[in-house]
């Protein structure tokens, strides 16, 4: 038998050098698409979590107000969380209506679940919607539906809100959902730290 | 009927990928928990089968026999990756529902699978048709398994409710033991009927596929060297 090994090794130098320089082409490319595209994928969360709104920005102050909370944040009691950011909902004229906090639960069922809250100056919840979300499909995907998802409108957040398995939720509550028990706390755990955040870093 | 479109009634019925080859169950038991996530997984899988195959068979005259595995993995790993950041930058729509498939799909053994018994063998077009057909294959099997566990596990055929509203879905079938259960219930089947299945007693004895049984496999036995 020949040794080719010499040959070999620069056949399969050849075809990793061309994949990589074709992978690094592609990433260029698609660089700037890929990031509009999730910029407009979180705008219209945005607008279904604070309607009213017309535009959201962030600032320096809020920045800053994010990295402070998450030095602390997995000691808030609320497991392994993460503020993701918070940004000012304003309306044309540009007066601040209330915010959008994105906050980040790593321990849904199917790892990260990430959630957009929109709060108003009255701590009053106007909307919650996820930004990503991969749990068990007809379990706790269902948290997407409408039913979950839209009976945190209008909840009082200026306190925790708490999971209840069963009965009717009163103002500081919601109706967890059934069979998906690592979902609903996930989603009560990054709730929780968006307001906690609010109460507690963001002068208002 | 041609030798393209035989490639293609190859792989959606003679040599099912997941039903006869027994290729690919890993990506199976994971993700058929809908028909919709089958037909998501399964039709990521056919883009990528399709150009890997392609490209492979394109290839297969400047790949060293001895680093065939290396290469193969190389070229199938670059391809998912570039479909993933084309699907994630223009086409976002379909990459948030199909998105969580992509990465699956460089360790999905049918595409390994299909590079090394036919594409490395057989010209660039009908390889292309092998991809074609056995991906549209695996789309099948996918839908079909979640369509079962969908509908006793919630009640519900692609998201649209079938079971009337008295029936209490049976949560277990959307859960991992659901999909051991369905996969064997058809195993069995196809046992009980004396339908060809790699795992079904001497299983295949065709050389120029993986039947999954290693111990007849012209493959395994220290090929030309």
């Amino acid at each position: 038998m020949k040794n080719t090994i010499v040959k070999d090794a620069i056949v399969l130098f050849l075809i990793t050098l061309i994949s990589g320089a074709a992978l690094g082409v592609v990433h260029e490319v698609t660089l700037e698409p890929i990031a509009i595209a999730q910029q407009k994928a979180a705008n219209e969360t945005y607008r279904e979590v604070f309607p009213d709104a017309f535009e959201f920005t962030t600032s320096d102050e809020l920045q800053a107000a994010v990295d402070k909370a998450n030095e602390e944040a997995q000691g808030w009691g609320f497991g392994k969380v993460t503020v993701n950011a918070c940004l000012e909902a304003k309306n044309e004229a540009g007066e601040i209506l209330g915010y959008v906090v994105n906050s980040t639960s790593a321990e849904g069922y199917g790892g990260n679940i990430s959630i957009s809250v929109g709060i108003d100056k009255e701590d009053k919840i106007l909307g919650l919607g996820f930004l990503s979300i991969s749990e068990t499909a007809g379990l706790g995907m269902k948290a997407k539906e409408p039913a979950f998802r839209d009976q945190f409108t209008g909840k009082d957040g200026s306190g925790q809100i708490t999971k209840i398995k069963s009965g009717a939720a009163d103002d500081t509550q919601f109706n967890a959902l059934s069979g998906a028990t690592y979902t609903s706390s996930a989603v009560e755990n990054a709730l929780n730290t968006g307001l906690k955040f609010m109460h507690e870093y963001v002068e208002q | 009927m041609n030798k393209y479109t035989e490639r293609i009634y190859n792989g959606i019925w003679k040599e099912n990928p997941l039903f006869v080859l027994v290729l690919g169950t890993c990506p199976t038991l994971a993700v058929t928990t809908s028909a919709m996530n089958g037909a998501g997984m399964g039709l990521s899988t056919t883009a990528v089968l399709i150009f890997s195959n392609l490209i492979i068979a394109l290839m297969r005259h400047i790949i060293p026999d001895k680093l065939r595995l290396p290469a193969e993995i190389v070229i199938v790993a670059s391809l998912v990756t570039i479909v993933d950041m084309l699907m994630a930058g223009f086409t976002p729509a379909l990459y948030e529902s199909l998105g969580i498939y992509i990465p699956l799909i460089v360790v999905n053994c049918i595409i390994l699978g299909r590079a090394e018994s036919f594409a490395m063998k057989n010209g660039p077009i009908i390889s292309l048709f092998d991809g074609l057909g056995m991906g549209l294959g695996f789309t099948v099997a996918l839908v079909l398994i979640g369509a079962v566990r969908e509908l006793i596990g919630a009640g519900q055929i692609f998201g649209f409710q079938i079971m009337p509203s008295f029936y209490t879905p049976c949560s277990i079938f959307i859960m991992a033991p659901g999909a051991f259960l369905v996969f064997a219930c058809i195993t069995a089947l196809q046992n009980k009927l004396k339908m060809p299945c790699a795992t079904n007693g001497e299983g295949l004895a065709k050389e120029d596929s993986c039947t999954g049984n290693c111990m007849t496999c012209s493959m395994a036995h220290g090929k030309k060297d």
